[in-house]
This record gives C-alpha cells, structure tokens and sequence, in this order.
C-alpha cells in the first residue's frame, strides 16, 4: 500500500502553489466552480451512478460495482467530469473575480489560504471517489494508514452532512460579486 | 482542559493589544523597536561583559573626578579610582543587563514616536507589533512572575525561557488551544467548518478593489 494521504497532501499542495502564483483575485473564481462541481456531483451522485450502472448492465451484463473494473470505471467517470470542470476554470475563458489584491501580507496570506481551499477541494475530491470506490486503482490498496483513516470523515463530499451546505459560501460570493 | 482555552484567549488578547499598538504606530516604527529590543538583547546576554566594564569603569571615573575636584591632586584622583570598588558586582549583572536593555526599549519607544512618521499603517505594523509583543513578554514575563507566584523558581524561568522559547511556547499554547477549542466545538464541526470557508471567501471577496466583469480571458 502507497502513503495514499501523502499523494493528496502533494497534490494538494501543488494546486495550493498553483494558486498562491496566479493570486486569489483570480483563483476564487475557481473557487467558487470547484464548490459548485462539489455540490452538482455529489447532489447528482446517486442518478450518475445509476445511470452508469444501466450503461454497464446493458453493455457488458454485470451490475458495475461488482467488480473490480466497474469500479474503476466509476471513480474514474467522476474523477474525470470533476478534473474536467476543474481544467475548465482554469482554461479559456474563466469565471474571475476580478479586482485588485491587498498589498502584503495581508494579500499573501489570502492568496496562502485560498491556495489551500482550492487544493483540499480538488485533492480531496479525487481522494473521495477512490475511497468510495474503494480503491479500484492498483497503485492505492487499502488498508489506510490511520493516519489517513482520520483524514477521511475531512474530505469535501464527507464534511458536510448534505452537499447544500457548499451552496452557501458559493451564493454569497455571487451576491457580492453581484453588488459589486 | 478548559485552562487551554483560557491560555489560548489570554494569548490572543495579549498580541491584539501589541497588533494594535503597532497598527496605531506603523511599520518603520515597530521595526525599529524589534531590531533594537532583540539585537541589544542578544548583545547584552553575550556580551554582558563589555557593558559591566564600561559602567565600572564610568563609576571610576565619576569618583576619580569627584577626588580630583575635592583634593586638587592628580596623586588623590588615581587613589580614588584604585580605591573605588566595583559598582556593577557579578550579583547585580542581571539587574545592571535587564536595566540596560528596559531602558533602551524606552528610549527606542520614545524616539522612534517623536522623529518617524507612522506611516500608513498595514498588515506587516500589525505582525511586527504582535512580533515586539512576544520580544517584550519574553524577556519580561517571567521576571514580572516572581512577585506574583512566590513559590516558582523564577532563576530558572528567566535563564531557560528566552525568546526562542516564548515563541516555540506560544505554538504550543495555540496548537493545544486549537485542539482544545476543536473538541470543544467537534459535535457542531459542520457549521463551523461551513462559517469558517464563508468567512474567509467573504474576507477575500471584500478585500478586492475595483473588481471588473466577470468573463475575463484569461
């Protein structure tokens, strides 16, 4: 079994640098896409994955999450639609906040904080569909560290008891950015 | 458990008290103020001698002059600097260092308010004002417990604490404040978690000036 909670804190942290260099004034923007994706998938997650179980059982005549390779398709499926969106904010034409930084170090340390959300949600995001999938990839087989046994009731999609509750700092967002 | 907390907010309060201070005063200010108190400090503690040397010698001095003006004879002045003991005596070195050392962060204090401008005031007047906060409680607090807790060994607080040690001791204090308060608060860690993101995207979202449209290239 890999460190598989010290992939996500790399992971984590790249997107965190990622982040810090290009400045929260554009980064909340993805911010706010990436809890919105949060909230879609995991709203939407039972129908998805009913959806693709059909696909799986009209195709090939299994139930997908049988086996070992279902599984993977699944957590894959999800992995993918999220990295998608994730791809997407960062590309083309992007939703972003727009406005000037605060000067140093209050602006650091927003870029620093931001930084993180946005590499826990997206690190955390990937973690929680391989967890839920148990583990479907070869190169992660259970059983976890405690380490990262302690970290999983803190991934995104688990910290909540609903997903509504990421709708509320994304609403408010908009309303700020609304009023301007 | 709840003492955590206590410390925790006591702590907080202390370095909002020196955040504002430094706030209020500004950067070029404080920044003056923690070169000083460390330097002087750490000049003081490794170079003690040179200073118990300067004020003896000044004390001599003072008592050749006082024979040379009263005997009128050069003979008179150097039998009284030979004759004067020692007036910072290795009993009162640490009394002589802190005196020193107080007195300069006065006099720092004093002088940085009356010839630097504050200045606008910014985060880094805010963090170096907490920074003098923790130099000040360092090097005071233990000397300030010795009246009030009878029963400590004060001696080894104020040799082994130093300023290192406050500031490793003030991470210990917030790491098990923050654990303690995490406890506390565990059965309701949802609401928290959920008005702690808000708060910090609200705070980053204010924070912006002259936003512009969104839909921007990038």
């Amino acid at each position: 079994m890999q460190p598989v909670e010290y992939l996500f804190l790399i992971l984590g942290g790249f997107i965190a640098l990622i982040s810090m260099a290009r400045g929260y004034a554009k980064d909340l923007g993805n911010t706010l896409i990436f809890m919105v994706a949060i909230f879609l998938l995991s709203f939407l997650d039972p129908q998805i994955e009913r959806g693709l179980n059909i696909v799986g059982q009209t195709l090939f005549g299994i139930n997908t999450l049988d086996t070992n390779w279902g599984r993977q398709i699944m957590a894959l499926a999800f992995i993918g639609v999220f990295i998608s969106i994730v791809f997407a904010s960062y590309a083309g034409r992007t939703f972003e906040y727009g406005g000037t930084q605060a000067p140093p170090p209050q602006g650091t340390l927003l870029n620093l904080a931001i930084g993180l959300l946005n590499g826990y949600l997206v690190s955390g995001t990937v973690w929680y569909y391989l967890d839920k999938y148990d583990y479907p990839l070869p190169e992660f087989q259970p059983p976890l560290s405690a380490f990262a046994t302690s970290l999983i009731p803190f991934l995104p999609e688990n910290i909540f008891p609903t997903p509504v509750f990421w709708m509320l700092p994304v609403a408010l967002l908009i309303l700020l950015k609304v009023r301007g | 458990m709840y003492e955590n907390v206590q410390v925790l907010l006591t702590l907080f309060m202390y370095l909002a008290f020196f955040g504002w201070v430094g706030w209020r005063r500004g950067t070029i200010r404080e920044g003056a103020v923690l070169v000083t108190a460390l330097l002087s400090w750490w000049l003081l503690q490794n170079r003690s001698g040179i200073f118990v040397a300067i004020a003896n010698l000044a004390a001599k001095v003072v008592a050749a002059l006082r024979a040379g003006v009263t005997e009128r004879s050069l003979g008179g002045a150097v039998e009284a600097v030979g004759g004067t003991a020692d007036v910072i005596t290795p009993d009162v070195t640490g009394v002589f260092v802190f005196g020193l050392w107080a007195a300069l962060v006065v006099l720092i204090y004093i002088v940085t308010n009356n010839f630097i401008g504050s200045g606008n005031p910014d985060g880094w007047s805010i963090i170096l004002g907490m920074a003098n906060g923790l130099v000040l409680g360092a090097i005071m607090l233990p000397r300030l417990l010795a009246p009030l807790v009878p029963d400590l060994d004060t001696g080894d607080l104020i040799s082994s604490i130093g300023v290192l040690g406050l500031f490793s001791g003030s991470v210990d204090i917030l790491r098990d404040g923050v654990y303690t308060l995490w406890e506390l608060i565990e059965p309701q860690s949802p609401m928290v978690i959920l008005m702690l993101i808000t708060l910090l995207l609200v705070l980053a979202a204010t924070s912006l000036k002259g936003g512009r449209s969104a839909g921007a290239e990038d």
